[in-house]
């Protein structure tokens, strides 16, 4: 079960178990000079809490995501996950992650997509591991499937019980749900949410939708556009079972809106 | 910013990048002219030295050979070029037309044009071999470019065009031409080397001057400084040319904008249908042939009867052994090549400094037309089948590094980044993604030598008179048996475009396997 942290404050100063940006600056030369990323932001992920960044395009969400992947090094500032360093992460194999592009090797079946982090870090496959998540991401007739007979929606969920599969202390997901229509992503939204559940680790979410990230996180946080700053936090009181109902609910569409309206501040900053 | 401004950012003065692709350059002309003076493998490799005081020496005979040579590359080239624009419009403004225009075209191509050699040196076509060859070695890549460009024009622009109720003339003179014009200049670009490839080609079937021509005489008078000034002054030719096309080419894609990219991957699939279009063809072709010997009263010497032909094939003067020869020579050719060439490409992924000192080579290769080489390699080598063979190596080689080299990076998107996650080293990085990625692309390169692979081992046969079908031409040929040479003519091009045939389905499998 995630935490439910409700309050800000009832956060541990200690040493989190979980993800910690304090004071990470980054900067990217591009052709039309120096872009600033982020600018001195902190945030902290308690261990086993979901939280969600919301940010206007370009505001460096992603790029927090990916410092925190090991994938990218901060300026200046420092980053622990799970109470080590990314790189210490990685080579224990207990980082997992999805991005908008599903990254599926097209020329293996999705039982073996799945189980590739096994053969990738050297380890043993977990057959039943692997079997139990196709069944529980919905895909037990399609295990012998390649990538490119699957819809974009069923890829995805390929992608989502790969980043599963090595039980992860830290989960990063990049708008895994970005490809998808608007139907699609709403049903995986409704369906992550009960394997979230189930499979309960450190994860942090970036996305665009306002919607997902108050459906799934336990707190959502709000970024400003260039340089990306944290603007809001905001928690979400819901518990821990979401479910299809919830959506409907007042409070939850009443988030929403806020949430929404904190974004739209920005909007003429970015582009 | 565009992608020619970056691509011109990215090869900007930065010093890094650019000591290393020179000392590249530096390194090879070391090697060679110690090779060349220290006489390692022989006399037969003049160092750079020696070959540009042959320049200097022989200055006026290879002026006059190479402006030959030049003038047959530009007119065959032309007319070529000119071809494959009229087929690409035809396709565009008789849609219908377009696949069996398009399958009729890549059989030509998988047609060893040397195999016509022998047919054309006996008719009337004899002094226009030189060009007609550049003609046909130009016409299937400007067609299968250009018609591309014509079809590339963004949906969303036709269907603007079509609710502003444009005429059909308008919208391919204000739509799709435009939207071609990158890809035209792009062929042109490829036709330069492709033409000065068949221009020298052409001249070894019997013609008086030339560059080829030099560089037979050369070669058997053991001139080696002569031989290797005419290929590199060959070679030197088609770089400019191919460099002032690739302006154009750039000055294009700017004003016009790219919509594609050049592929040939396209016209790979269904090889069941191509299979139905060469029979058909097949037929058409012997009957316009059996029609014309029975009306026009050709004598025997000119040309045989298709049934004359089919009785050599068959008579016990001709047996397997040739066609077996010349397959083994091509197949052993490719496959070494395409090792060779993957290695290679391996290893320059690995090693990112190698990739820069190989950078200009990687550049300038493509631009030479490869059949310079022949003659150098029968002085190195020796005349025999080890050159035909070292010559089918080198033509598989470079394709094959070229196309893995890209393929070994087109990974599926965000691969990379998983990889990194789960701390993945370089040796499994290979193993688990790049060498799997590669595979369609390599399968194109496979498909791309196969189709050329009989080409350069016939006219490597030809020019050596030892091997397996390209001596029995030049043998036959010499003993006035027109049914002999015609049907080593006829089993030559049956076995290309089977290989042909077999390395497309091979692609097509391929594919099918490994790509998203």
């Amino acid at each position: 079960m995630p935490s439910s942290s409700t309050e800000l404050t009832a956060r541990s100063t200690m040493i989190t178990k979980g993800i910690e940006f304090s004071g990470v600056s980054k900067s990217f030369t591009t052709r039309a000079g120096s872009v600033q990323a982020l600018v001195d932001f902190d945030l902290t992920v308690d261990d086993g809490e979901f939280v969600a960044i919301l940010g206007p395009s370009g505001c460096g969400k992603s790029t927090a995501l990916r410092i925190a992947a090991g994938l990218e090094h901060a300026d200046a500032g420092g980053v622990r996950v799970g109470g080590s360093s990314p790189e210490k992460m990685i080579s224990a194999g207990s980082l997992g992650v999805a991005f908008q592009d599903n990254a599926l090797l097209p020329w293996l079946s999705v039982a073996a997509n799945i189980a590739l982090p096994y053969r990738l870090t050297s380890r043993p496959v977990d057959k039943a591991r692997v079997d139990s998540l196709i069944d529980l991401v919905g895909l037990a007739d399609f295990s012998s499937h390649r990538p490119s007979q699957l819809s974009g929606g069923m890829r995805q969920r390929v992608s989502i019980a790969r980043s599963l599969v090595l039980s992860p202390r830290v989960l990063l997901l990049d708008e895994p749900f970005g490809a998808l229509d608007a139907v699609t992503r709403h049903r995986l939204n409704v369906e992550f949410a009960g394997i979230i559940a189930k499979e309960a680790s450190t994860t942090l979410l970036v996305t665009h939708s306002v919607e997902e990230a108050v459906f799934l996180a336990d707190r959502v946080v709000v970024m400003t556009g260039r340089p990306g700053r944290v603007k809001l936090v905001a928690p979400v009181a819901f518990g821990g079972q979401r479910t299809k109902a919830l959506m409907a609910t007042p409070e939850f569409v009443q988030l929403v809106l806020q949430l929404t309206m904190a974004l739209d501040d920005d909007a003429g900053v970015d582009e | 910013m565009n992608v020619a401004a970056a691509r011109a950012r990215r090869s900007g003065p930065e010093t890094s990048a650019m000591v290393l692709p020179v000392l590249g350059v530096i390194i090879l002309l070391a090697v060679w002219q110690l090779i060349g003076t220290a006489d390692f493998l022989g006399r037969s490799i003049p160092p750079p030295t020696d070959v540009v005081s042959a320049m200097q020496d022989n200055w006026t005979v290879l002026k006059r050979a190479l402006s030959a040579t030049l003038g047959r590359a530009l007119v065959g080239g032309a007319i070529g070029y000119a071809i494959g624009l009229l087929l690409a419009l035809m396709m565009v403004v008789f849609p219908a037309s377009t696949k069996s225009v398009e399958r009729s075209g890549v059989l030509v191509n998988a047609i060893p044009i040397v195999a016509l050699g022998p047919v054309l040196i006996t008719m009337w076509t004899r002094p226009y071999i030189p060009v007609i060859f550049a003609a046909m070695s130009v016409f299937l890549a400007t067609m299968l470019a250009v018609g591309d460009g014509l079809r590339a024009a963004p949906r969303s622009s036709t269907d603007m065009f079509g609710v502003f109720g444009a005429k059909r003339r308008a919208t391919v003179l204000r739509l799709q031409v435009p939207t071609a014009l990158p890809m035209a200049a792009d062929a042109l670009k490829l036709a330069i080397p492709a033409a000065i490839l068949g221009a020298i080609l052409g001249e070894w079937f019997g013609s008086d001057r030339g560059a080829g021509v030099l560089m037979v005489s050369a070669m058997r008078n053991v001139q080696y400084g002569l031989l290797w000034a005419a290929a590199v002054l060959a070679a030197l030719v088609s770089v400019v040319f191919y460099g002032t096309a690739s302006l154009l080419e750039r000055f294009a894609s700017k004003r016009f904008g790219r919509a594609t990219e050049l592929t040939d991957t396209r016209v790979a699939s269904r090889p069941g249908v191509i299979g139905i279009a060469t029979v058909a063809m097949v037929v058409v072709v012997v009957a316009l042939w059996q029609l014309w010997i029975m009306t026009g009263d050709v004598p025997q010497i000119v040309a045989p009867k298709p049934v004359g032909v089919l009785g050599a094939m068959f008579d016990n003067r001709f047996d397997l052994g040739p066609a077996l020869t010349t397959t083994s020579l091509a197949f052993g050719g490719v496959v070494a090549g395409a090792v060779v060439g993957l290695v290679l490409a391996v290893l320059v992924t690995m090693l990112p400094w190698l990739r820069s000192m190989l950078a200009p080579l990687a550049l300038l290769v493509p631009t030479i037309p490869i059949v310079v080489f022949i003659p150098i390699m029968g002085s190195v080598l020796g005349y025999g089948t080890q050159t035909v063979f070292a010559a089918c190596v080198l033509m598989a080689f470079f394709p094959m590094y070229v196309f893995a080299l890209s393929g070994l990076h087109a990974r599926p998107p965000g691969s990379d980044d998983l990889f990194a996650v789960y701390g993945v080293g370089r040796f499994r990085t290979l193993a688990y993604l790049a060498l799997p990625s590669a595979v369609p692309t390599l399968m194109v390169a496979v498909r791309l030598a196969a189709a050329s692979a009989f080409l350069i081992a016939l006219s490597a046969e030809w020019l050596m008179g030892r091997g397996g079908l390209g001596r029995v031409f030049s043998e036959r040929r010499v003993v006035l048996d027109t049914n002999g040479s015609w049907a080593a003519v006829v089993v030559a091009i049956s076995l290309s475009v089977l290989a042909y045939a077999g390395a497309t389905k091979l692609e097509k499998v391929a594919t099918a396997r490994w790509r998203t």
